[in-house]
């Protein structure tokens, strides 16, 4: 846990603040932890009521719900506002089987195998739901859960044969609270420590590459659905093991009570109060409102709800990292969460067929890809391992892609051979990016085909062939803005070579090394502790050209290298990518705009125009060839007054000084 | 500065509960009429304790329960002279909690009453519910909780042995009225019931006594709490033609039947609804429309009974009026028994002992103001009958049963006994009413959802609070009609404006500084805003429901089996209008083009010279204006009260996930479909109908946002879309 380096965005933290980051601080917070938890346990050995105790098992309750809530609202950043349906699911199934035992067949279960079953089927059902919800992102997912957690609530109001309907079903009261008091402080700690744990792990890092971009975490080679879906599906069952226990002891479950709102509304105030992401922040904050309540509120009667909804509004307004979250950086706030993206990103996506970006956030649902993006492998056999020889080919036929009626690639053939550096040039509209993204399987194709050494990978999703070797970076760039360099590049290994025992490792010393290398190589080692929200433009493109090197990639797939870059370090740039690819045979396919950063690295130039292949060759052949020379000058005529950026058709010449004039799209006014 | 105005802002709000705490003092204090004026010397003081609701939904009969509870207790301390045990006497003493309605805090509040306050007894909670908890807590600790005001029979089906009840078990509330009813010639009846506990066990009961008594009961129908509209459960029973129709769960309930047997031409010989009649509101809210309508009653002060203790019934209500300034209603009445019944039991054991009252409450056997209490070896008192009241020329009767009558029972009502000849009671017989009933419903989601719609469209801000603005609007309808007797439909332009005032206030303070952030921030927002309006308006105005009067009420006849609800229509007249109107604002005007350009990119709107922020004023206004204009509209037809918003902001996600952000068509293309596809299921489908036409809301939202994320009608392209 080391101290956060100085965000300007947040603003400088208090003498406090700065102290309780610090590593005394931390260990007076550990102490305290301890002192708490000591307390905790002999609390019933020194005479603590049943009314202590049962008041002391509802916030272990609330705790829980809120850490898990967390899981998923926090790291993964899936807000969602149906959480409570998981309780109410554990306490019916729960009591559905506790209750059997009033039946003709006296097949009377135990509380315990009822409340283990009752978890089960929520956490089961939770993956079910998941993987459907889960495909939609920001408040599209919210609203699919809150709309599922009221569905499921008045279907088993519904299904009266079953769960007794509206009446409910009551059971034998048994309540021994020390019991409970124990059980339930015990799974707390439990939660805790493993929430501790799993922030450490590579899956925790994974579901922090979610929250933060799960376009570019699944390019990475993150098998995103797997593992969100994984994550919602455990926090699905931790809540229905609480709501069981819940259920057993208030020997009463109507759809009312056990499902109520109220508890997903309390997790997510005492999630936010306490700090979204963190560790400690869904204690915290539990704990906290619980006795804001009980203290503060007591007296106040009806006015204590508004006061709750006026406490709501400050908590987002004005401390939207929360109490914990405040000192720990890790957590993320609310303001990062469903980002919208800066004014910057929008105006420089200049072509119209959908850049990545929109591909992704156009539709509610993430990522085009998404819903294919698990779909089980129809012919495994032919399916090509990874190798880490250099790449043979990689080759699409006949790629076509439409939006709509708007056909963007055209039956275009591209090759990329081993070791190759090719370029992909166009004038804007020409379909670069969307051929880019059909190659690294961001979008469906409607037509032809995708080879790699051979196999066919036109229906694999993207981390798949990620981990095949083939890494890309994005037009807008895309790194994880909250996490530090050091950690953006240590997310980005090789995530097909981790498996299951790797995934609940902690990074180890090979990779650290490697990212320490790569950092080095790519002038970035300097930064390796700040966040790379805080980087320029330049820099961050050599932080994401950085983490699509950390997965030892075969062929890289480079958009718009140089796009945002000041002029110095595009040479750094095109030293290092040279450097790469002669020294480690890693292969390049560049789509550019700078026309002369292409034609100083490739061998092999090839144009597209309206969606289809104009002409291919070396760089001079291409630049002389008439079509290409008409193809900038018409489009650069037509688009000039449109979109407004300079594509020189004097670029397309090949001339020199090209390599000095403003980055292309950056503005208009380039034409002479 | 505008951090200063948002903090400076926030504080009034945040204070104003504390301003209202100091002036109004703490509930926790006893209250003063309660306290003992001591006569004569204690012996000690027999304590009881009692979790009650003084907030949440139950507060208004929570606050019953109490003063019925402090009535005893006024009057064992003062006028009796406390206690009797032996030869000794005890003062009594009752520990309240506020159980703030909620199942899970009463027994917390019970374990404490137990644990740390040491109450020798407990009374009852008020609603079934909350006691099916606190009661397994008190047998767990074996103390004895004696209450009036939990009567779901499942809870005496555990085999509790300290639980004990006064009042009438739910299943025979309608045992007394289905006797008299036979008695006078019915001979077919319908069942409608809430799906809940309570009103699940009353209507199990009554299937019981009908068949009992030689009435057959052609359906029986199940729908949902909160719901707010019967016209498919009416309409399978119009075309059922039966004798007599037994119904409800809720006093909305009872309002929602009367009026929609009234739209839909429904006339039956007698409605027996279980809950509502007794309450006076019912008939001031409905006037002649209630007329003739029956429900069972606990207690009534014009009842026949008579005891040692407050003297007759009349006399108890005159003593609680003279405390408390109001009549006493049934549930006061039961938990006065209720603490009565255990005083009783302590005098005849002589003692506290638990074992000993338990024994002494097995016992008993008396004579009251309530009626006669013993207990069977449930714990329930078998012995009172259940009253029926028939509301005649505006007036609540007992008809029923004979030894506590005032009135002669009226039966049958209208043309109801005369047989219509048996209409065609399924399939494309009813699919002409299913129609109408669907576009009716259609209108009004229309007109309902669109502001939401648009604000999400063209906004990206997801409007949490989109309910409460509807409730708001509602509120200000029905004070104008309240106050002024201004007909809803004729408020609706000055609704418009003074919530369209409203909605730039709440623009300007909240809605501006979270425009430009993330979604979850607006969507937080604004669900904050919701608990605050919702509980601001309980506040102000009770959780009572309200109902605004309008001249353009009833229905027309088309044939017999077809009949179209009036206020309905115009509504939908209404909503067309609206909607039409805002089509064209948004395609022929200047500002229409500039807020569609806001919404499809904000950015780019910006750079082209279009006051974005200026914009987003305007809309915000506007839709709030419309949503305000929706809620006066539909305060006729829904009823008016402070939680009614959810389910609302919850149909205005399902349509318009289903029908695309800020498409007009498509929030009337979507709303039709989901009021099409509700009626219909609700028709057609027997028993839970109406049940699945609520699922069917939240499935088609799901599977909407799931399957087909962009909509099915297109629309603006929504900011998120293109910025997020």
């Amino acid at each position: 846990m080391s101290p956060s380096p100085p965000d300007g965005r947040d603003g400088g933290m208090s003498a406090l603040g700065k102290w309780l980051a610090s590593g005394r601080g931390l260990a007076a917070a550990r102490v305290a932890a301890a002192v708490v938890l000591a307390w905790l346990i002999v609390l019933p050995l020194v005479g603590a009521t049943d009314s202590t105790m049962f008041t002391m098992t509802l916030m272990f309750t609330s705790v829980a719900v809120a850490i898990n809530w967390n899981l998923t609202g926090g790291f993964t950043g899936y807000v969602d506002f149906g959480h409570a349906v998981w309780f109410g699911l554990g306490a019916y199934v729960t009591a559905i089987l506790m209750s059997l035992q009033a039946n003709s067949l006296g097949i009377g279960w135990q509380p315990v195998p009822a409340i283990v079953v009752g978890a089960v089927v929520a956490g089961v059902l939770a993956g079910l739901i998941g993987r459907a919800t889960m495909r939609l992102r920001g408040p599209y997912f919210s609203i699919a859960m809150l709309g599922t957690f009221v569905a499921v609530r008045e279907i088993v109001r519904t299904w009266g044969g079953l769960t007794g309907g509206g009446v409910g079903l009551t059971l034998p009261p048994y309540l021994n609270r020390q019991l409970f008091y124990y059980l339930e402080l015990a799974l707390v700690v439990g939660l805790i420590a493993l929430t501790w744990w799993l922030r450490r792990t590579r899956f925790g890092a994974a579901l922090v590459a979610i929250r933060e971009d799960e376009l570019g975490a699944g390019m990475r080679g993150i098998s995103t659905t797997r593992l969100k879906v994984a994550v919602f599906s455990f926090a699905g069952a931790s809540t229905g093991l609480f709501g069981g226990l819940w259920a057993y002891q208030n020997t009463f479950v109507d759809p009312d009570i056990a499902f109520t709102e109220v508890r997903t509304i309390d997790a997510i105030m005492g999630t936010l109060l306490g700090g979204l992401g963190t560790v400690a922040g869904p204690v915290v904050g539990s704990v906290g409102l619980y006795w804001l309540r009980e203290v503060l509120w007591a007296n106040l009667l009806d006015y204590h709800l508004v006061a709750q909804g006026v406490l709501l509004i400050l908590i987002v307004l004005l401390m939207p990292r929360g109490i914990v979250g405040t000192f720990d950086r890790r957590g993320t706030s609310l303001l990062r969460l469903w980002r919208r993206a800066p004014a910057s990103a929008q105006a420089a996506t200049d072509e119209h067929t959908p850049d990545p970006d929109t591909a992704d956030r156009g539709s509610p649902v993430r990522g085009m890809a998404g819903s294919d993006a698990e779909d089980p492998d129809p012919g495994a056999g032919r399916i090509p391992k990874r190798t880490d020889q250099p790449i043979g080919v990689l080759e699409g036929r006949g790629i076509t892609k439409r939006f709509g009626g708007l056909t963007a690639v055209n039956g275009v053939d591209i090759r990329v051979s081993q070791g190759e550096m090719v370029g992909l040039i166009g004038p804007n509209g020409s379909g670069k990016t969307t051929l880019f993204d059909c190659l690294s399987r961001v979008l469906r194709i409607d037509g032809g085909a995708i080879r790699l050494d051979g196999a066919d990978i036109s229906g694999l999703p993207p981390h798949r062939v990620a981990r095949l070797g083939v890494s890309r970076t994005f037009q807008i760039i895309r790194v994880y803005r909250d996490l530090t360099v050091r950690e953006n590049m240590e997310l980005s290994v090789q995530w097909g070579r981790i498996g299951v025992r790797g995934l609940f490792g902690r990074t180890d010393a090979a990779t650290r090394r490697k990212a320490d290398q790569l950092m080095e190589f790519l002038l970035l080692a300097p930064l390796r502790d700040d966040r790379a929200g805080t980087l320029s433009g330049g820099q961050r493109r050599l932080l994401e050209i950085g983490m699509a090197l950390m997965s030892d990639p075969r062929l890289v797939l480079l958009d718009e290298a140089t796009a945002g870059v000041n002029p110095t370090l595009v040479e750094d740039i095109k030293d290092r990518l040279r450097a790469v690819n002669s020294e480690r045979g890693v292969a390049f396919l560049l789509v550019e705009h700078n026309v002369q950063f292409v034609a100083d690295l490739c061998e092999r130039v090839v144009v597209l125009d309206a969606g289809s292949k104009l002409a291919e060759g070396t760089p001079s052949q291409v630049m002389d060839d008439p079509a290409v020379i008409e193809a900038y000058f018409g489009a650069g005529t037509e688009a000039g007054d449109t979109t407004g950026t300079g594509n020189d058709p004097a670029a397309g010449t090949g001339t020199g000084g090209t390599g000095s004039r403003p980055e292309p799209g950056a503005g208009a006014g380039s034409r002479p | 500065m505008r951090r200063a105005a948002l903090i400076l802002g926030i504080a009034l709000i945040a204070l104003l509960p504390v301003v209202a705490a100091c002036s109004s003092g703490t509930s926790e204090s006893a209250d003063p009429r309660s306290a003992p004026a001591v006569s004569g010397e204690f012996a000690g003081t027999i304590r009881l304790g009692a979790a009650l609701s003084e907030t949440g939904k139950y507060s208004v009969e929570g606050k019953d329960s109490r003063q019925g509870y402090d009535t005893w207790l006024t009057w064992v301390n003062t006028e009796y002279g406390g206690i009797r045990v032996g030869d000794e006497r005890y003062r009594a003493e009752i520990v309240y909690y506020d159980d703030e309605s909620d199942a899970d805090t009463a027994g917390n509040l019970t374990q404490r009453l137990i644990d740390d306050d040491r109450v020798d007894f407990l009374l009852g909670p008020y609603s079934s519910g909350l006691t099916t908890g606190t009661s397994a807590i008190a047998e767990a600790n074996n103390v004895l909780m004696v209450e009036g005001n939990g009567t779901s029979d499942t809870m005496f089906e555990r085999g509790f042995q300290n639980l004990f009840l006064v009042a009438t078990i739910a299943s025979d509330y309608t045992r007394s009225g289905i006797e008299a009813l036979a008695a006078r010639g019915a001979r077919t009846a319908v069942i409608a019931h809430e799906d809940t506990s309570f009103a699940t066990a009353v209507a199990g009961g009554a299937a019981r006594h009908l068949e009992a008594n030689g009435i057959e009961v052609l359906a029986v129908e199940t729908y949902p709490k909160d719901i707010q509209d019967v016209s498919a459960i009416m309409t399978k029973f119009r075309d059922l033609d039966p004798d007599l129709f037994v119904g409800g769960g809720h006093y909305n309930d009872a309002v929602l039947f009367v009026n929609s047997a009234k739209e839909l031409g429904f006339e039956p010989g007698g409605m027996l609804i279980t809950v509502g009649p007794s309450n006076p509101k019912l008939v001031e809210e409905l006037g002649r429309d209630v007329d003739g309508v029956l429900g069972p009653t606990q207690w009534e002060p014009s009842m026949a009974y008579r005891g040692l203790y407050f003297g007759s019934a009349a006399d108890y209500a005159g003593y609680y009026e003279s405390l408390w300034g109001e009549p006493p209603v049934y549930q006061a009445a039961s938990a006065t028994a209720a603490a009565l019944a255990l005083h009783l039991a302590i005098e005849a054991a002589g003692s506290t002992d638990t074992d000993a009252v338990r024994a002494a409450l097995r016992e008993l056997s008396a004579d009251t103001f309530y009626g006669p209490i013993s207990f069977d070896e449930r714990g329930v008192n078998t012995s009172k009958p259940m009253g029926m009241i028939q509301v005649l020329d505006g007036d609540i009767a007992v008809v029923a049963p004979d030894d506590a009558a005032v009135a002669q029972l009226e039966y049958p009502l209208g043309d109801g006994g005369a047989e219509r000849g048996g209409s065609g009671s399924s399939g494309l017989g009813q699919l002409p009413q299913a129609l109408v009933n669907g576009i009716a419903l259609g209108g009004m989601y229309a007109v309902l959802v669109l502001g939401f719609s648009v604000i999400w469209g063209v906004m990206g801000v997801i409007n949490f609070a989109h309910g409460e603005f509807v409730m708001v609007g509602a509120y200000l309808a029905w004070l104008a009609n309240d106050l002024w007797g201004v007909d809803p439909f004729l408020s609706v332009p000055a609704v418009f404006l003074v919530m369209m005032a409203f909605g730039y206030g709440v623009q300007r303070l909240l809605v501006d500084r979270v425009i430009d952030r993330p979604h979850l921030v607006s969507l937080l927002v604004m669900f904050g805003l919701a608990i605050i309006l919702q509980n601001a308006m309980k506040l102000i105005f009770s959780a009572d429901f309200r109902r605004a009067d309008t001249a353009l009420d009833g229905s027309w006849r088309v044939t017999d089996s077809l009949t179209v609800p009036v206020t309905k229509f115009w509504i939908l007249i209404v909503a067309l209008g609206v909607l039409g109107g805002l089509s064209v604002l948004l395609s022929r005007t200047r500002l229409g083009k500039g807020i569609r350009a806001a919404a499809q990119n904000r950015e780019a709107a910006r750079i082209v010279g279009i006051d974005v922020s200026k914009v987003y004023v305007i809309v915000f206004a506007l839709c709030i204006g419309i949503t305000g204009a929706a809620g006066a509209l539909v305060s006729p037809v829904l009823a008016v009260q402070p939680f009614q918003g959810p389910p609302l902001t919850l149909k205005a996600f399902a349509i318009t996930a289903m029908a695309g952000l800020g498409s007009i068509r498509g929030a009337l293309g979507g709303a039709m479909v989901l009021g099409l596809v509700e009626a219909g299921l609700a028709v057609y489908v027997e028993g839970v109908g109406t049940n699945l036409a609520v699922v069917a809301s939240f499935v088609i939202l799901v599977a909407a946002l799931v399957l087909r994320p962009q909509g099915l009608f297109g629309g603006l392209r929504p900011v998120d879309a293109t910025a997020a």
